[in-house]
């Protein structure tokens, strides 16, 4: 039977490594998910991994089990990627590459996509990159924690240490740089059509005057 | 701008939020009720909420790239035990090896000679000669004062010589006055019988430490042969895998370059016209 995280904790602080272990296995890939998301560059965001759970394991006598595991480490994990923006003075980078691999793209390909589903499916990636990156860093990292971490509102604001509404507004606002951001690119947002404000705007102007 | 626009009158920019996410526990239930009766009358509200439902669904593309030897080592506080654990696998037969080399070595560079024979008790070690240290009589006065390290053994000896001759052993409190007792100046015929004893006993001896050593040795052979055997055997399992992979990688390679093949003769294909 799988062990809870709550479970591991408290063996890890009874001296055993193995659960801990176990607890790195868990979380260190959506631990590096977060940091890559949030800072962009491949290695600091492996770094910041290793980082966040160095310092989990050092703080973890004093861990009361206030908060959930997760969360704590979510907690860490932005602290650093944080110090890692500012130490850095600028905003989050992409490693875009400057051209599309071919190779690569067709050794990832799945088994009913053609090439130029694989093209268009990495310019999305790349715009989608490009514009997380433009995004102030608080935006970036509440759409992160929401999007790829599913955690709540509440959540979110309890690790970023600001009111809930101060999270739905990062949210809508770092939401509507994307729609755009993404606009601007020939990908643009899948699914519904965009739609087209300005347009609308015009049509109950011109209604109106 | 919105203002004119939509005509919501709370905040709609979290309320939109709220709906988008679905999230309403903390969201008023007599606000999420207005709202959602505001919403099929506005087609403001209505389009933005579907071209941000379309970033979502951009942003679900988005997945950092794998990562190369994510896992993280075990905090260093966490390991236990002595250091030599961190060393990586090495076969067993090797780490036998290695470690005779260094017995052998540590003794060919002590040069260690022991000699226990008619002359006395030598050991001796470095490249000094056997000239600078002179033997020691065997049973001497001297010796036995002197402190020797095998003062023990010689009054063991003493006293099963003395038992095999009939003869009580009358102390062993003082071994020193006990040996002197034994070798008188004058050596009779039974100091010849026991001298005689003492190097047939210490000539078993050696015999049994020589049989058990090449007992040990042939174990430690035995071993290492078994050892050496298992290990071949697992590389060449491991090599006869890494063929079946590299002969899968080229299966894989062969239709990636089939298909690029293909998209490059469709892509010319579809430019030639124009």
């Amino acid at each position: 039977m799988t062990s809870t995280d709550e479970e591991l904790v408290a063996r890890s602080i009874g001296g055993d490594a193995d659960s801990f272990n176990q607890l790195v296995l868990r979380w260190e890939r959506p631990i590096y998910a977060l940091a890559y998301r949030t800072i962009g560059r491949e290695e600091e965001a492996r770094d910041v991994c290793q980082e966040t759970f160095l310092r989990a394991f050092r703080a973890l006598p004093g861990f009361r089990g206030q908060a959930k595991f997760s969360s704590w480490l979510y907690r860490i994990a932005i602290n650093l990627c944080r110090d890692w923006v500012r130490r850095e003075r600028r905003a989050a980078t992409v490693q875009a590459p400057e051209g599309v691999d071919l190779m690569e793209l067709a050794a990832d390909a799945g088994p009913s996509e053609s090439i130029e589903d694989l093209v268009a499916r990495s310019d999305q990636v790349r715009a989608v990159e490009r514009a997380v990156a433009l995004l102030p860093e608080d935006q970036r990292a509440a759409i992160v924690l929401k999007e790829y971490h599913g955690l709540t509102f509440q959540e979110i604001a309890d690790l970023l240490g600001c009111p809930l509404s101060t999270v739905k507004t990062r949210l809508y606002q770092g939401l509507t740089v994307l729609r755009r951001e993404l606009a601007k690119t020939a990908a643009g947002p899948k699914g519904p059509a965009l739609h087209p404000v300005g347009r609308i705007a015009r049509t109950r102007r011109d209604e109106t005057s | 701008m919105t203002d004119f626009m939509c005509r919501y009158p709370a905040d709609r920019d979290r309320a939109i939020v709220s709906y988008l996410y679905g999230e309403s526990l903390d969201w008023d239930p007599a606000e999420r009720a207005a709202f959602e009766a505001h919403l099929p009358a506005c087609d403001f509200c209505l389009g933005e909420l579907a071209a941000l439902e379309g970033v979502r669904v951009s942003l679900r593309g988005w997945s950092p790239p794998e990562p190369a030897g994510l896992t993280v080592s075990q905090p260093p506080a966490a390991r236990g035990g002595p250091w030599w654990r961190d060393i990586p696998d090495i076969p067993a037969w090797a780490q036998v090896a290695a470690a005779l080399l260094f017995l052998g070595v540590g003794l060919g560079m002590a040069n260690l000679d022991v000699r226990y024979d008619a002359n006395g008790l030598r050991v001796r070690t470095g490249w000094a000669t056997g000239a600078s240290l002179p033997a020691r009589p065997f049973g001497s006065v001297s010796d036995v004062s002197a402190g020797t390290p095998w003062r023990a053994d010689l009054t063991a000896l003493e006293l099963r010589l003395r038992a095999d001759r009939g003869q009580p052993a009358k102390s062993v409190a003082n071994p020193v006055s006990a040996v002197s007792r034994v070798n008188p100046a004058s050596a009779d015929a039974a100091s010849a019988e026991t001298l005689r004893r003492a190097r047939s006993l210490i000539e078993e001896s050696e015999r049994r430490q020589q049989r058990e050593l090449a007992l040990r040795l042939a174990e430690v052979m035995r071993d290492l042969s078994a050892q050496r055997n298992a290990d071949l055997a697992k590389i060449d399992r491991s090599i006869g895998a890494m063929q079946n992979n590299t002969g899968l990688e080229m299966l894989k390679q062969r239709e990636t370059i089939n298909n690029i093949n293909s998209y490059l003769v469709r892509t010319s294909s579809q430019q030639r016209p124009q």
